[in-house]
């Protein structure tokens, strides 16, 4: 009788002890897919930023005429020696639609798409989420539908970035999302 | 049975210790990441922080240059530092180049100015009075910089008209010049932006030739401008009759007329030479009537002047707050152009080493490129 006693508190005891391992192993796993997914995300992200201030600090530099073409809540385009060679570039960042960037499983993610002087994309960055802002020499918001002449884009002298990207696969019902905004103050314009 | 537990605990022990030394890498990854973003982020605001700093320095002795690179340390990080005259963009230029360290981030920022042009701060534009001023007939007054044989310099003139009281732009005239850096061409009317009128002038406007020059402070106390034409400095005249005087002008010309009616105006005056041309007294009731012949280059300091038919390539700056006429200037076919160089030409005239610096409530040096 003892014997089967000890049988049976044996399997439920080991079972127990595999039922907890089990479940800690999942969520080990899942936390571990969470952190990379977030790491790539992250480390996709810091690369675009890093893109993004080094074109946006020098927006104007070395151009004597029209230094903002585009300026737009989603699309911005800009005049800068960006390379300091003594020759003028044309810079365009532009957003794509979500339905037709169908490389990742994540149906809300889009292009964020860099062109220099009309080339292929010089970069392309999927985030969900891309808005600018501008604002005048007093801080003061300007209106986007102001913003389609010249005049009012010569007003440009500071603009707010504000980004959110996802991871390209569901985790855990979830997408793993990163977000980042900043203010940048050109001085060549 | 405790066998297979065994196995099963050394292998969840060894699969969470991959995991956790994978999560470790990990975390530490987008720690780097946000550190490396954090010192960039420092690292250029030292940058720009010692640029903007080394700007005021130069604003306060224009003359001050760092050729040889120095080291500092600065809100916890360190920048080397130069600055060094330039030609960039085919224009000479000062250069501010910084490169900041933090963390183990470097980031190198340069930014150019103008180099400064050093002229009495009472110019305010090319032509400056202290009363009315009407310009008709064929007058044109511009603004814009130009060198000394009258070719434009782009972005670095000053203002057509700068007044205390009213101006009216009538007849042929037009009027140009330059705004926070931008040109406007000669326009009728002209471009608001090139006119300044019921102004005040800081500190109450200049009442003597001297005072005009910035006073003793500057190297011109009361009566100096006198002394050098009486000295005859680099051709310098002195006369109370301008029937006088030779020409072509050079230097200091002085020319003090009585304050009696109606002998105090100089009547169809040949200006043509270069210099400073003052026409004064004590009364400040001098005119001169009619500037008929001749090109003049460089500054002109009269207390009353109606009519002018001559070119003058430099700056009118005149000093009446009671014109005789009502107004300053009128009728008048002449060509007003402004010219930093002319005048430059003109201070150095006086031997007297210019004073006339950059800094708060005075001109600023003007960013041309910032690259960061």
């Amino acid at each position: 009788m003892s014997d089967w006693l000890d049988l049976v508190g044996s399997f439920v005891i080991g079972g127990m002890v595999i039922l907890i391992f089990a479940n800690l192993n999942i969520s080990i796993s899942v936390a571990a897919s969470e952190n990379l997914f977030s790491g790539i995300v992250q480390g996709g992200l810091t690369s675009a930023t890093d893109l993004i201030e080094y074109d946006f600090y020098k927006i104007g530099y070395r151009n004597s005429g029209n230094k903002i073409e585009i300026a737009d809540s989603n699309e911005i385009k800009f005049y800068s020696d960006i390379d300091n060679d003594g020759v003028l570039d044309e810079l365009h960042y532009f957003v794509g639609d979500s339905t037709t960037f169908t490389e990742t499983s994540n149906p809300n993610d889009f292009l964020l798409t860099r062109e220099k002087n009309n080339e292929i994309p010089a970069a392309s960055i999927p985030v969900v989420y891309f808005k600018l802002t501008y604002y005048d020499s007093l801080g003061q918001k300007i209106d986007y539908t102001l913003l389609s002449s010249q005049s009012e884009r010569d007003k440009i002298k500071t603009l707010g970035i504000r980004m959110k990207c996802e991871s390209a696969d569901m985790i855990d019902d979830h997408y793993e999302a990163v977000e980042w905004e900043k203010i940048i103050k050109p001085k060549n314009i | 049975m405790s066998r297979f537990i065994l196995i099963i605990v050394l292998g969840a022990f060894i699969t969470y210790s991959i995991t956790s030394l994978t999560q470790n890498k990990l975390v530490t990854q987008t720690t780097e990441n946000s550190v490396n973003n954090y010192s960039q982020t420092k690292a250029r605001n030292i940058a720009n922080s010692t640029i903007q700093m080394l700007m005021s320095q130069v604003a306060d002795n224009v003359d001050w240059r760092v050729p040889n690179p120095v080291t500092k340390n600065i809100f916890d990080g360190q920048v080397t530092y130069t600055v060094t005259d330039t030609i960039f963009d085919g224009e000479e230029q000062i250069k501010f180049s910084a490169i900041a360290s933090e963390f183990g981030t470097t980031k190198e920022i340069t930014a150019y100015t103008k180099n400064p042009i050093l002229i009495p701060p009472a110019l305010e534009g090319a032509i400056t009075t202290n009363n009315p001023v009407v310009t008709q007939g064929g007058l044109n007054v511009d603004g814009r910089n130009h060198k000394m044989d009258a070719t434009l310099v782009p972005e670095s003139g000053t203002y057509a008209i700068w007044t205390t009281k009213t101006l009216n732009q009538t007849g042929n005239s037009y009027l140009g010049g330059t705004d926070d850096g931008v040109d406007y061409p000669l326009m009728k009317p002209a471009d608001p932006r090139v006119i300044k009128v019921l102004q005040t002038y800081p500190g109450g406007y200049p009442t003597s030739p001297d005072s005009i020059l910035g006073g003793p402070a500057y190297g011109y106390p009361e009566g100096m401008l006198k002394s050098i034409a009486i000295s005859g400095l680099n051709g310098s005249q002195y006369v109370t009759d301008p029937s006088t005087l030779s020409h072509p002008l050079s230097g200091v010309t002085y020319v003090e007329l009585t304050d009696v009616l109606p002998f105090n105006k100089w009547e169809d005056a040949d200006i043509s030479g270069s210099g400073i041309l003052v026409v004064h007294n004590t009364s400040t009731n001098a005119r001169i009537k009619n500037m008929e012949a001749g090109i003049f280059k460089g500054m002109v300091i009269v207390d009353d002047l109606v009519h002018v038919h001559s070119t003058v390539i430099g700056a009118i700056i005149l000093l009446t707050p009671n014109p005789s006429s009502g107004n300053t200037i009128g009728n008048s076919s002449g060509l007003i152009l402004y010219s930093t160089e002319a005048i430059r030409f003109a201070l150095l005239q006086t031997n007297i080493e210019p004073k006339f610096n950059y800094g708060f409530g005075k001109n600023r040096l003007y960013v041309n490129h910032w690259f960061e």
